[in-house]
């Protein structure tokens, strides 16, 4: 899911950007920091929104020279939850599985989680159900309901579910 | 288990690996209780945060590459952002709202009328961003709205067919 947060981020700036751009250039470096960064409990920073202001006043460090401007943001993130079910594309199928892509977030759904009617196709590299009719193959819209979630330092890793009605294969793309 | 005083799981990224992985490890902790089927939604659960629809980031991503462009770099944007590409191509792809004009209509009338019915704003979201044909889908992909007396089959049945009016 979206979501629009408050961040905070403390930018360095040298001295050399103290000019009629500082603005400007702090918003640049926030951007060059932040964007396509992961923020813990508020999931993958996709990108800034805007600066809150009034933008704060720097506070130089004497020791670097450098001012520290104690920023705040909005932010576009995307936070998966346990439970959620959302749409995603499938990017590998193996015998054990596949794994698919929400946007920013990997998602592993193991075959212990696929209806129990579909199997595993070696040579299209699929899985397909008994009747032909679901088919679960690279670049397939797939709807799953997340099961599990692990943050780690850099990243959210999920498993998946397509078990229960209304899961598998959507229109979409 | 999570220290009450913590600052909402932030991990610094000047933190050595160890302790960066520490963080996480409390992070993961605390995310333990969070579960979208009952709406514990840890700390995006608040007033200062806006849950937003598909069509909506779509809408702010293309405004960030419009913008991207017109400052002139010489480089894209995937190029400094690794996400940005995933985000958008995933917002394109799922969007099901018709145009920008649908999106403001739905934010304007849907989720107004959504709201008074009591649905939070996370299942509205998800009501936009999965499109469910009827009440019975929509409370099994949804299933913080099988909560007793939350919204009647019919009330919810009549919301998807407005819902409708804006998907492409």
């Amino acid at each position: 899911m979206f979501f629009l947060v408050d961040l905070e981020r403390r930018i360095h700036m040298p001295p050399r950007q103290f000019n009629a751009k500082l603005t400007d250039s702090l918003t640049q470096r926030l951007m060059q920091e932040v964007e396509g960064s992961f923020a813990g409990r508020h999931g993958f920073v996709v990108m800034v929104v805007h600066l809150h202001e009034p933008i704060p006043h720097g506070e130089l460090d004497h020791t670097t020279g450098f001012a520290v401007f104690p920023l705040k943001y909005k932010a576009l993130v995307f936070r998966p939850f346990k439970g959620e079910v959302l749409d995603s594309v499938v990017d590998k199928v193996t015998q054990h599985g596949f794994f698919a892509d929400a946007g920013p977030l990997k998602i592993f759904v193991s075959h212990h989680l696929l209806p129990p009617d579909m199997g595993y196709d070696a040579q299209a590299e699929c899985w397909r159900s008994v009747d032909g009719n679901d088919l679960i193959a690279k670049d397939a819209s797939v709807r799953l309901r997340i099961l599990g979630l692990k943050i780690e330092a850099t990243e959210i890793s999920a498993t998946g579910s397509v078990r229960d009605d209304y899961l598998g294969t959507v229109d979409g793309g | 288990m999570a220290n009450p005083t913590d600052d909402h799981g932030e991990i610094p990224s000047s933190l050595p690996g160890a302790v960066a992985a520490s963080a996480a490890a409390s992070a993961t902790a605390a995310t333990r209780d969070e579960d979208a089927a009952c709406l514990r939604l840890g700390v995006m659960d608040s007033d200062k945060v806006e849950v937003l629809m598909i069509a909506e980031a779509a809408a702010l991503l293309a405004k960030r590459e419009a913008d991207h462009q017109k400052l002139g770099h010489t480089y894209s944007l995937d190029v400094v952002n690794g996400l940005f590409r995933p985000a958008m191509n995933y917002c394109t792809r799922f969007d099901r709202i018709q145009n920008k004009t649908a999106v403001l209509a739905v934010r304007e009338s849907f989720d107004a009328r959504a709201s008074e019915l009591g649905l939070h704003a996370f299942e509205v979201a998800q009501l936009v961003n999965l499109m469910p044909a009827d009440a019975e889908e929509a409370k099994a992909v949804i299933p913080s709205l099988r909560e007793e007396g939350k919204i009647d089959n019919d009330v919810l049945n009549s919301l998807l067919m407005e819902l409708t009016t804006f998907a492409k």
